[in-house]
């Protein structure tokens, strides 16, 4: 659906990316994560137009031409989105700019948020919401979230991610999460992305991801694969290891994989 | 739909979700904790309950219906085929499946296959204790 052929992005001096290449699949529901400061709201904004690239190009596939901003949503933590209006006014505007024949408001009637509240009266998590419920309405093809869903409480969590199985149940919808946390979406994601300085450490499906990770106790490490990471603990060796037949051990969740990866970073120097 | 608690897959398992929600669907069916034209749980239900792509919920039932344990009606939902009579062509599948399963779960035993075969045809009183 969006594919990112050698692309560079700095702010100012200061260099994100310099030559990333990256194809998002139609259909498919993709987590990226990392080290705070890897890069990823930024790519995110570049996939989602917000950000243009200083180099390479960003290429749409026809089902999102010729307007992919209509087709794209894109929902981030920086909501700033018509603060001076009321929710109502809010809908009204999204529904003409994007020429919408009915607005979804099922989140809202969920939720009870007042309509004529001001935007900028609303909390964060009910702003989030509000966000979602305008980019429903869109019936986006492709969905990109930064990061929101873990600054909502328990209900309202619930209520978002409902509200996406459903649609996703209905209708054809690529998504990627940018998270740090991802404890009640890891069963929704197919694959994972990894990155680290701008580079993209780990690019795998889950399952293949899941079947060469393991973890155990002993003396010490196994000699097979790739120790991502091992620590000492009342007198034995935790390891971790990554390879294709990792053999013994016992199996990890995808948390603990990623804590891996990136402790081994850590120890390798950021 | 207390059978429904019997459902699990670990997210610690090295084994794809897809394949740990079928064997736990064909486990509570081959258990008999479902009976013969039982409603399964909508898609959308399962999806929601286990916060999974309700794409790969979709892909559990249409690969249970294939393996003969589940039908579909139109329009309506997905239910239980107890019923072997009924299975048809389905019914080899089935005979795979289930010796599948229970192929893999006595190697875990380590026992070898003529230990298996011999207290196979023991338990289906072919044979007498005192053959051991």
């Amino acid at each position: 659906m969006i594919e990112l052929r050698q692309v560079a992005f700095a702010y100012g001096k200061k260099k994100i990316f310099s030559g990333l290449d990256l194809v998002l699949n139609a259909s498919e529901t993709t987590l990226i994560t990392g080290i705070n400061g890897a890069g990823k709201s930024t790519l995110l904004r570049l996939m989602a137009g917000v950000l243009l690239p200083d180099q390479g190009e960003i290429i749409y596939h026809e089902a999102l031409m010729p307007r992919p901003k209509k087709w794209i949503g894109f929902i981030s933590d920086a909501l700033s989105l018509y603060s001076d209006l009321t929710v109502q006014e809010t809908l009204n505007f999204h529904q003409k700019m994007f020429a919408i024949d009915e607005m979804d408001e099922s989140l809202l009637e969920h939720t009870k948020i007042d309509r004529k509240q001001k935007i900028n009266q609303l909390s964060i998590g009910q702003k989030t919401i509000v966000h979602f419920s305008l980019i429903f309405s869109q019936r986006p093809k492709v969905l990109l979230i930064d990061e929101v869903i873990h600054g909502l409480d328990a209900y309202l969590r619930q209520c978002v991610i409902d509200r996406l199985l459903e649609f996703l149940e209905n209708q054809e919808l690529t998504v990627v999460f940018v998270n740090l946390n991802f404890h009640d979406i890891e069963f929704l994601v197919d694959r994972i992305i990894l990155l680290k300085n701008g580079d993209i450490l780990v690019d795998e499906s889950l399952d293949v991801l899941k079947s060469q990770v393991r973890r155990g106790l002993a003396k010490e490490a196994p000699k097979r694969g790739q120790i991502l990471w091992q620590r000492r603990l009342g007198g034995e060796t935790e390891w971790y290891i990554h390879g294709e037949a990792p053999g013994e051990g016992e199996g990890v969740n995808l948390t603990e994989i990623v804590a891996a990866f990136i402790a081994g970073e850590y120890k390798h120097g950021l | 739909m207390e059978w429904l608690n019997e459902i699990k897959v670990d997210a610690r398992s090295a084994l794809p979700l897809l394949h740990q929600f079928k064997e736990a669907f064909k486990r509570v069916i081959v258990a008999g904790l479902l009976r013969q034209d039982e409603k399964l749980p909508s898609i959308r239900y399962l999806a929601s309950r286990y916060k999974v792509h309700p794409n790969t919920m979709a892909k559990v039932y249409s690969h249970l219906e294939l393996e003969g344990f589940i039908y579909a009606r139109a329009g309506s939902g997905y239910y239980v085929r107890l019923d072997p009579e009924g299975l048809g062509e389905d019914k080899d599948q089935r005979l795979t499946a289930l010796c599948r399963e229970f192929w893999q779960k006595t190697r875990q035993l380590d026992y070898g296959f003529d230990e298996v075969s011999a207290r196979l045809q023991e338990v289906a009183g072919l044979k007498g204790e005192e053959d051991d």
